[in-house]
């Protein structure tokens, strides 16, 4: 979608047996990121994705600030996700102050969240990586041969803003979210009407799945490390222990205890890495994976009929179940709604400051978003970390490249970078919201 | 055929980024009832939806150029590409440019799509217009209600 393809720079140097893809500027990607990849004969020597966005210090800016500030601070790290990040923070904060949220809260902060998946999700689907599928170098070229298409993706996209406009005051940057619940409560009558765009919205919601089922996938077969939220009732979205493929059960507060970050060269973003495991990964198909069976009747029945595997490896079909998720965030709103009686109820429980540290997560719409807080006596932050998706998918994302040219080495160059540049989108990363941190490291001569 | 539509774009909260805004402000009371007046902000996307609904839409925005603090330009939209902005600051949303090429796709760009960029130099967080910015909003205003089809809806009125 965006003209970044005009910047590129597309190098192939072709020697006797080597030859290099290095794409200067990634378009359709958030952030600024390139990719370069070098191979001899028939084997793939490297494989960099390099992140050169600097970083944004989100965490310093946190330290010394009221605990209230924090949801309000790290929404602004992502325009499209900034649900993922308020969620993760309060979550954090109320298991600091040992707070019990009421669930008619957690379920309005699911519904928000739904919100925030269907648009996300909505716009890598249909600007982002479709085009990819049909051969178009960008959304608005593709309208012009799909324009009902991708109307309906806009039609989708809007019912996901109208939700989050409604239960965060506004659809970019919403303001009601805060530590023990929200500012106000939405009325019934409000929500009811919300509900029958959503009904339109879950319609549409279908029709993507069985048209984006329909795309010609590149054949890469990968067999990831999972991990996402799990929650005993609960596709996972807004809370949960953690959970992987290996048999992996933690609680959020442990997850440092089993994951861990390092400071690669060409990153400006941290890669994350399973303790003595290596490379995993977060997001749609981890989810899916995981926790396809608390999918609702509507989603299962979509994957009956559409004949979807029970256990996605082939990470360009990742498009499917980010349609799938689509489809069941609006059919998760509208049961929510359904079930809404709360609104005469406290839109939030009384807090008490104290000294603590405590640990959340969520998934945002590209994975697992991880934060913890120490809070002082008086409510202030004086540490904060914060681990969002991409920077845990930066290692998966490379190995993928590297299995990807390893298996297609005699595809024709062009060919070969398009897709290795579609199998970057699989992921749907996010650059801005993983470089917003950067050790410095003084040297004493 | 619709009435007509002024869209004032942007953010009040960003410095020169609310001139649509203060524009519409400026238009208030001086439209006859047949003109409709709005602000928008947030997704860009949703212009579109507008745009399908509206045969003529004047949109006001801040933009950056080259060209001095306060000075603007009038676009017919319909027969002048609007620059992409350099660089394209994210892919989380449309840029007007994109929202324009996107209705221009599916058939649904009004009949009349005339813009006003008025050049910003500051876009911090403040609720106020620099003041070369803040002296031109009487001057796009009175050559909006100097449009054609403004007159028109003013005489019948």
């Amino acid at each position: 979608m965006t003209d970044k393809n005009s910047d590129k720079e597309f190098k192939v140097k072709v020697g006797a047996k080597s030859r290099t893809i290095h794409v200067d500027y990634l378009a359709r990607v958030e952030g600024e990121g390139s990719l370069y990849i070098r191979t001899k004969g028939d084997r793939v020597e490297e494989v960099q994705l390099k992140i050169f966005e600097p970083p944004r210090f989100f965490e310093a800016f946190l330290r010394g600030r009221e605990l209230a500030d924090a949801p309000d601070i790290t929404a602004r790290i992502c325009g499209i996700c900034p649900i993922a990040y308020q969620t993760s923070a309060v979550n954090a904060i109320e298991n600091a102050l040992g707070l019990n949220i009421p669930e008619y809260i957690q379920q309005l902060r699911r519904l928000i969240y739904c919100g925030e998946w269907i648009e996300s999700h909505t716009l890598h689907v249909y600007m982002l990586h479709a085009p990819d599928f049909l051969g178009y170098p960008d959304a608005i070229q593709m309208a012009k041969d799909h324009s009902i298409t991708v109307k309906k993706g806009l039609r989708l996209k809007k019912a996901g803003n109208e939700i989050v406009r409604l239960l965060g005051g506004r659809e970019i940057h919403p303001i009601n979210f805060k530590v023990g619940g929200f500012y106000q409560l939405p009325k019934k009558a409000d929500l009811l009407k919300l509900r029958e765009h959503l009904l339109e919205a879950r319609d549409d919601a279908q029709e993507t799945v069985a048209w984006v089922n329909k795309f010609n996938f590149p054949l890469l077969e990968k067999s990831y490390e999972c991990v996402a939220l799990s929650h005993p009732n609960e596709y996972p979205m807004a809370r949960g222990h953690i959970a992987s493929s290996s048999g992996l059960k933690i609680e959020v507060a442990d997850y440092e205890k089993h994951f861990e970050e390092v400071h690669v060269e060409r990153s400006t973003a941290l890669h994350s890495k399973m303790k003595n495991k290596g490379s995993y990964l977060v997001g749609p198909i981890a989810r899916y994976n995981l926790a396809q069976e608390k999918l609702s009747p509507i989603v299962k029945e979509m994957i009956r009929t559409i004949g979807f595997e029970k256990k996605c490896v082939n990470p360009f079909r990742s498009i499917i179940i980010r349609a799938l998720e689509i489809l069941y965030a609006c059919d998760e709103a509208i049961r929510i709604i359904d079930a809404y009686d709360s609104e005469k109820r406290p839109a939030c429980v009384p807090i008490v400051k104290r000294d603590a540290t405590g640990f959340g997560a969520s998934e945002a719409p590209r994975g697992l978003l991880y934060h913890r807080y120490h809070l002082d006596k008086n409510g202030l932050i004086q540490d904060a970390k914060i681990t969002p998706p991409t920077s845990q998918n930066q290692k998966t994302i490379e190995e993928d490249l590297h299995d990807y040219v390893s298996g297609n080495m005699s595809m024709p160059d062009e060919e070969l970078r398009w897709k290795c540049e579609q199998a970057i989108r699989n992921f749907d990363p996010c650059i801005s919201c993983s470089t917003h941190f950067i050790k410095l490291q003084r040297i004493n001569e | 055929m619709s009435n007509p539509l002024v869209i004032g774009l942007g953010n009040p909260f960003r410095g020169d980024d609310g001139a649509g805004w203060a524009v519409i402000d400026a238009l208030k009371g001086k439209v006859p009832a047949d003109v409709k007046l709005c602000k928008l902000s947030g997704d860009i996307a949703e212009l579109i939806d507008v745009f399908a609904n509206h045969s003529t839409v004047y949109l006001i925005d801040a933009c950056y150029t080259d060209s001095l603090s306060g000075s603007w330009q009038r676009i017919d939209a319909r027969l002048h590409p609007i620059p992409l902005d350099t660089p394209q600051t994210s892919t989380h949303g449309l840029s007007v440019s994109q929202a324009i090429d996107l209705a221009k796709a599916f058939n649904q760009l009004p009949a009349k799509l005339i813009i006003y960029a008025i050049s910003g130099d500051q876009y911090n967080m403040c609720s106020t217009l620099s003041a070369p910015v803040a002296q031109v909003i009487g001057i796009v205003a009175q050559n909006i209600l100097n449009e054609e089809d403004i007159r028109i809806c003013t005489k019948k009125a």
